[in-house]
């Protein structure tokens, strides 16, 4: 019974490990994509 | 000296043929569930022909070619892939050919081709009339193209093969993200899947909520997930995303095509708390300042031409499309022909380079890929700092990508090899093009397309366009989502029949 325990934790935990990693790939395009914008920003400020 | 390729070397390459072949067999399996849930019979007896005749290859590549106690040598691992694509397209464009929607079996293809190598450009017609079955297969297509043809074969029929790793390496996906090729395969689907459940649920909710029917909305997220992740840039309408006029969707799509564009290395390093990894790695770095300096070009051309002046517009009609390009994914919010009369020649180019650069190596993506522009970069940094550094002095330069990664001589070389090709590809289709009569702009804009694999395009690319120009475009995209060694490995292997000396076994 506690080995089925500690796989259901360890598999929960996995889980949560992915989880996590797909918030930060997600964080990761945003923060991409606002410094593209902060590039337009710039651009149109100086252009105008 | 050339040695002429034995009978047994040509019969392990059918085999391994023949399996990739049953793979493409059983993934039509899918549409025809589909086409038989909502009685598309027509497409249903499509289906059944293209099913058929890729059980039937698989038979008679086993029974005739099956070569005992001898294992696949890169040799057969690099023609097995090249040629399977090949192969795979024909058999492929079975269902596609009968459904009508093609007025001819090489249009057919040139839309297998594209779907397989995640390309994204379309001779179809009349989309928007197209049974379910048939776009679930375009996208299906697309899809497991992503992931890799092989690397499909590799999950489920290549299970137990020493020589499997050198059909996966074939491909064009170099590395290993598990110790076992065959779990890496796997580990690859897992994640797709993981992330398929996840951003078709949004794009459903998304869906919903602008008044689609559920069946029809259900469809629409899964196809839609499938076109972005695999950086395919498949959508089921004719006017791709620019059908849906959704903010949210766009944004959406744009989020899972950058993360699909993404190394699947790069993944599983983050997902298995290795999380600093999307901080150091080279690709991520060299996308970011490549999609600045783009944005920048973009930027520049918009405020000459005074279009898509608003943030909003830019947003939307500019960056989404100049990010679809840069991961090669083809999903655009304009009809073709804005790119050469509303967007003015400099953003065009801009989004040109950004197509030619590409995603990430070992992902969905295309292009020159953001390992090489990394290694690229800093060899020619490391060159620099030799010159102005004393002559005693030993400058070494590497590149993070999973690990540190040393730069030397071999390495670039092999990375420029695959620059120049890629370059002598994209010129070659858009020198066709300017021969055919096409402006420069939208020449080169769809040759480079085709060539990294990306999908948009300017309007050359119709069912009208010249036979050479489709036919030079399956061959780009095939050439550039293989990434050449293959595609050169087949070249030697006819070169090798027509002038090699035979001698014996080949072991390499």
């Amino acid at each position: 019974m506690a080995e089925v325990r500690g796989k259901d934790r360890s598999s929960w935990r996995r889980w949560g490990d992915y989880a996590v990693g797909i918030v930060i790939e997600v964080a990761a395009v945003v923060t991409i994509s606002l410094l593209a914008l902060l590039v337009l920003y710039v651009v149109k400020v100086i252009v105008a | 000296m050339i040695l002429r390729p034995t009978r047994e070397d040509l019969k392990l390459i059918g085999w391994g043929i023949g399996r990739v072949i049953l793979g493409v067999g059983l993934i039509m399996l899918v549409p025809l569930a589909v086409a038989v849930a909502c009685t598309e019979w027509n497409t249903v007896l499509d289906f059944l022909v293209g099913i058929a005749a890729c059980v039937a290859f698989w038979l008679l590549m086993e029974n005739t070619c099956r070569v005992r106690g001898r294992d696949l040598t890169w040799f057969h691992g690099l023609v097995i892939a090249s040629a399977g694509w090949l192969v795979a397209m024909v058999f492929g464009a079975i269902p596609h050919y009968l459904s009508g929607h093609f007025p001819s079996f090489l249009d057919a293809c040139f839309d297998l081709m594209s779907g397989y190598t995640t390309t994204g450009l379309f001779l179809l017609q009349d989309l928007d009339h197209v049974s379910n079955g048939l776009n679930m297969w375009r996208h299906l297509l697309t899809y497991s193209g992503g992931q890799g043809i092989i690397v499909i074969a590799l999950t489920f029929l290549f299970a137990g093969t020493s020589g499997a790793f050198k059909i996966y390496v074939s491909e064009g996906k170099e590395e290993q993200l598990l110790p076992n090729v065959v779990r890496t395969a796997r580990a690859i689907w897992m994640i797709s899947l993981a992330y398929l459940v996840i951003g078709s649920t949004f794009l459903f909710a998304s869906l919903l909520a602008d008044g689609m029917p559920a069946g029809r909305g259900f469809l629409h997220s899964v196809w839609l997930f499938m076109g972005a992740w695999s950086t395919g840039g498949f959508a089921p309408q004719n006017l791709n995303l620019l059908y849906y006029h959704s903010f949210i969707i766009e944004t959406i799509t744009l989020v899972i095509f950058v993360i699909g564009s993404f190394n699947f290395a790069l993944h599983y390093a983050v997902w298995t708390r290795r999380r600093t990894e999307i901080f150091k790695n080279i690709e991520i770095r060299s996308f970011t300042i490549t999609t600045i300096i783009t944005t920048f070009i973009l930027a520049i051309g918009f405020s000459k031409f005074h279009v898509y002046t608003t943030l909003t517009e830019f947003f939307r009609k500019g960056f989404y499309n100049l990010i679809s390009g840069h991961t090669t994914t083809g999903n655009s919010t304009i009809y073709a022909t804005s790119f050469y009369k509303e967007f003015g020649f400099i953003a065009m180019w801009g989004i040109t380079l950004a197509m030619a650069i590409g995603a990430s190596a070992c992902s969905t993506g295309g292009g020159f890929k953001g390992l090489r522009m990394g290694i690229f970069t800093k060899s020619l940094w490391g060159d620099i700092k030799k010159i102005v550094s004393p002559e005693s002095a030993v400058v070494r330069e590497k590149v993070h990508h999973v690990k540190d990664i040393w730069i030397d001589e071999p390495l670039v070389k092999a990375t420029m090899l695959v620059l120049i090709s890629y370059v002598f590809i994209y010129f070659v289709g858009g020198l066709l093009g300017v021969i055919y009569g096409y402006a420069p702009s939208v020449a080169f804009f769809d040759a480079v397309s085709a060539g990294s694999n990306t999908g948009l395009s300017a309007g050359l690319t119709t069912p009208f366009m010249p036979t050479l120009l489709k036919v030079w475009y399956i061959i780009e995209m095939w050439a550039g989502r293989l990434e050449f060694m293959s595609v050169f490995a087949l070249f030697g292997l006819a070169a090798a029949t027509i002038i090699g000396r035979s001698g014996g076994a080949r072991a390499r």
